[in-house]
């Protein structure tokens, strides 16, 4: 076999970022990258897309830390270089506050993001309601932008995209030899992957240019986040909604909540409600897996459940992701052992 | 009690402003008028950038450091209120580069979290080798002297578009106070060696996913004579033009290429933005801000003038402290004519 046919399922983040990954690491080997949504119907088109990870309880921390370093490296050289605008990568610095003191003061990427340091008394006068703060420079990665950007690197680099929906990962054999799921939620069914289920996010992105500086509860719960030509406002969790369509009842409340965090906001128009589901799982599944059926064998790689932390981890993620495709072809290539006589 | 203020940038109309919150209720009759042959969006203050940032080397007169700090403080006091927006007020964040270590400025307790710059975040700026990051704010010109022109307009001042020949026909035009906010214009109503023009250019542009500013400091160049990056409100302005004694007010295209290549150089993501425009101002350039009183004597009365001019490239940053300043020295003119209302006295 000389050209390995690899086909990636999944076009958000994930799905684009390995396949680019993909195609530095392996040699010799065709990508074509599935998908029934593309940008801008994604999850990741959703996502603020700010680079604050969260914690995966069932993944190490080392590993985490790891693939948020990838992530912060590969996103701040972007940053810094003439591409910043069209891949839609910007750094913004701000705060992450909390009502009541937290257990971690320090969490495990705080020396990865930039200068990060407790917020002084002085600037907590800011937030009457919090007692403890913490202020660093972190970067954002918008999906609108930085997934046409990774489209782009997969086609430049001969990658094909096709938008089909894939009900089994069988229909993909014998067509390819090598199947990349990074179908987030949709793994539900395309693996039988009950551990994964949507965490509903409901977001408002305005027109806010004003605001400098993004500002995080610690919760999670609320947050407001200056991107490049928008500022979104968040949020929610709700576990197990699969539902798509944006209520008005909870946009008043997150713009209420945001408000008493800035209250300059008041003065934000052009409010747009967005409703994204995060693929959450209590780890991220990133490992291979064979599937057999009868004499039909199909190597799979998964790289999917990541949550609210896909922006966040993607680059790290997917870099394993084409180490364990490398590891997929290599084997595909090695000559099977003679049968002793 | 009438009151002439000559000037009608970010001194003037914020001197007018202090003048008529802290007086209007305490005399028995207060006019203040307004006078200037340029009105935003034509004024120095209009050009400026709007960081509030005072200049790294200590002040020549102690006063300039409570001056800086009153303002701060002042525009801080804001935050929080809904129309910060509306007044051209908002937090910023931002980077100070050096070639060398230098000592800490004089205001690094006054902005918020200053600290000095980490390895990591100097590998962004390959030129510099040290460095501050803070959290300050941004006072745009234009929309703040559109947001004190509606308040004075609100408590009955009124405004003349005139140029003010001499302080004697404005003495004889009625005032019994005149408020010298002229600027970098100000020797031609009084000559005064010590001020000089300042000349800076700037290139407004959309880049808005700018939202840290950037100040490089060339120590042999002197002040503001080295690239800066200062998102506003909605553009972002780039700079670094500090020509003394340049009176010239056209834009040079020297200086375009000058900002623009440095500029580029320190934020290579700027290469694509877009150039909304071009504009050239003159900071009003003296060792020190002229803030004091002079009485003049035309024909057979004395007018008290009040000068407050002279604040470089510092006018936003410090202009709240003078309009204090002088509210304070307006005061004690009131007292030398016992014009203030007196409680009543018991009988």
């Amino acid at each position: 076999m000389d050209t390995a046919r690899i086909a990636v399922v999944g076009a958000g983040v994930m799905g684009l970022s390995t396949a680019v990954c993909i195609s530095k690491l392996v040699p010799g080997c065709s990508i074509t990258v599935i998908s029934d949504k593309f940008t801008p119907e994604t999850t990741s088109d959703v996502a603020a897309g700010m680079l604050i990870p969260p914690v995966y309880p069932d993944t190490p921390i080392h590993k985490q830390k790891q693939w948020f370093k990838d992530t912060f490296d590969h996103l701040l050289a972007i940053a810094n270089s003439a591409e910043a605008e069209d891949a839609g990568v910007l750094l913004v610095s701000g705060w992450q506050i909390f009502q009541s003191a937290p257990t971690e003061e320090v969490p495990f990427w705080a020396d990865v993001v930039l200068g990060f340091r407790k917020m002084t008394t002085n600037e907590l006068k800011k937030f009457p309601q919090h007692v403890f703060g913490q202020a660093f420079t972190t970067l954002k990665c918008e999906g609108p932008t930085y997934l046409p950007w990774l489209e782009k690197r997969v086609k430049g680099s001969g990658g094909l995209v096709l938008t089909r929906q894939v009900e089994d990962l069988w229909e993909l054999h014998p067509s390819f030899d090598i199947v990349v799921n990074c179908s987030g939620l949709g793994s539900r069914q395309l693996a039988g992957d009950l551990k994964i289920f949507p965490m509903r996010g409901q977001v408002l992105k305005v027109q806010a240019p004003w605001v400098k500086h993004f500002i995080r509860d610690g919760s999670g719960l609320t947050y407001i986040y200056p991107g490049i030509a928008n500022v979104t406002l968040g949020g929610t969790r709700q576990k197990g909604d699969w539902n798509l369509s944006p209520d008005a009842e909870i946009s008043k409340q997150i713009l209420s909540r945001c408000c008493a965090l800035e209250p300059s906001l008041r003065g934000a128009c052009d409010i747009k409600e967005k409703v994204g589901l995060r693929p959450s799982r209590p780890g991220v599944r990133l490992e291979k897996e064979l599937l057999v059926q009868g004499s039909r064998r199909l190597p799979v790689v998964h790289n999917y459940g990541h949550g609210s932390g896909g922006i966040a981890m993607h680059w790290g993620t997917a870099l394993e992701a084409a180490r364990l495709v490398s590891e997929c072809v290599q084997a595909l290539r090695t000559p099977a052992p003679k049968s002793k006589m | 009690m009438r009151v002439a203020v000559i000037g009608a940038g970010v001194i003037g109309l914020s001197t007018a402003l202090c003048i008529h919150e802290r007086y209007h209720s305490v005399l028995q009759s207060l006019h203040v008028k307004v006078y200037a042959d340029r009105f935003t969006p034509f004024t120095t203050t209009d050009v400026a950038a709007g960081l509030w940032q005072p200049y790294t080397s200590e002040p020549s007169n102690p006063q300039e450091v409570n001056w800086n700090q009153q303002t701060f403080d002042y525009l801080l006091s804001h935050i929080g209120s809904p129309n910060a927006a509306d007044m051209g007020l908002t937090p910023i964040s931002g980077y100070n580069l050096f070639r060398e270590a230098v000592p800490d400025p004089f205001w690094k307790d006054i902005v918020l979290g200053f600290r000095k710059l980490t390895p990591r975040e100097l590998d962004m700026f390959p030129d510099y080798r040290y460095g501050w990051f803070n959290t300050s704010l941004i006072l745009e010109g234009r929309k703040y002297l559109k947001w004190l022109t509606e308040r004075l307009t609100e408590r009955g001042v009124k405004f003349f578009l005139r140029k003010v020949e001499s302080f004697e026909e404005v003495a004889r035009g009625g005032a019994d106070v005149i408020i010298n906010c002229t600027g970098v214009w100000a020797g031609a109503l009084q000559p005064d060696p010590l001020l000089q023009p300042g000349r800076g250019q700037v290139i407004k542009v959309d880049a808005p996913w700018l939202k840290n500013f950037i100040i490089t400091h060339d120590l042999e160049r002197g002040i503001y004579n080295s690239p800066h990056v200062i998102p506003g409100l909605q553009a972002v302005t780039l700079g670094g033009i500090f020509q003394l004694g340049n009176w010239n007010e056209m834009n040079n295209i020297q200086d375009h290429n000058s900002i623009w290549e440095g500029c580029c150089r320190l934020e290579p993501t700027l290469k694509d933005a877009k150039i909304i425009g071009e504009w050239t101002g003159f900071r009003p350039v003296r060792p020190q801000v002229r803030l004091e009183r002079e009485q003049l004597r035309f024909g057979s009365s004395n007018t008290e003038v009040i000068h407050n001019y002279g604040h470089g490239g510092y006018g936003l940053t410090i202009h709240w402290g003078c309009a204090l300043e002088v509210a304070k020295l307006f005061g004690k003119v009131l007292e030398e004519r016992n014009l203030l209302t007196l409680p009543p006295s018991h009988l």
